[in-house]
């Protein structure tokens, strides 16, 4: 609870670690959620269009999931 | 005065200035000292990682803002596209 009362938006110093952080360079991380550890998609590895929402073309269906 | 925008799933008061309704960005109060007006710090993404349980809110909350459908001006589409130019038809000033 006081983890997410401190949490904010990190911060990715680029000259002190030039490297991209291993964090952004998995597609599926280990989380620890709320049912226990669990792996999800990387929401930092990319992120997926939604399809037909928000008024955008995106057509359903044809996306591949790119890095 | 700081803006901070930040993915915390609790009490977030950050709001986006956009055309058709202005929305202020006042920045998370939540973790705020109330007497000194002292800010949680931005850590470095690289340490937060082996935190814990600031990690794991970090990814599920981010996750979460990705879900959020893009039609909402709240949504993580339509906030990582803030910008200048071009703006999308609906957002035209």
């Amino acid at each position: 609870m006081t983890a997410a009362l401190s949490l904010r938006m990190p911060y990715w110093d680029a000259f002190a670690s030039p490297d991209l952080p291993v964090a952004a360079s998995v597609p599926s991380i280990t989380v620890n959620g709320p049912n226990g550890r669990e792996v999800i998609d990387n929401p930092l590895y990319n992120y997926t269009f939604h399809a037909n929402e928000g008024g955008n073309p995106f057509p359903p269906g044809h996306w591949v999931r790119k890095t | 005065m700081r803006h901070i925008l930040g993915l915390s799933c609790l009490a977030a008061f950050s709001l986006l200035l956009i055309c058709t309704e202005a929305i202020a960005i006042i920045g998370i109060l939540a973790g705020v000292n109330i007497t000194t007006g002292e800010r949680p710090l931005r850590r470095n993404i690289n340490q937060l990682y082996v935190s814990g349980p600031a990690w794991d809110l970090f990814l599920l909350a981010l996750r979460k803002f990705q879900q959020v459908n893009q039609a909402d001006p709240l949504s993580y589409y339509q906030v990582a596209g803030k910008r200048p130019r071009p703006v999308f038809a609906k957002l035209d000033c």
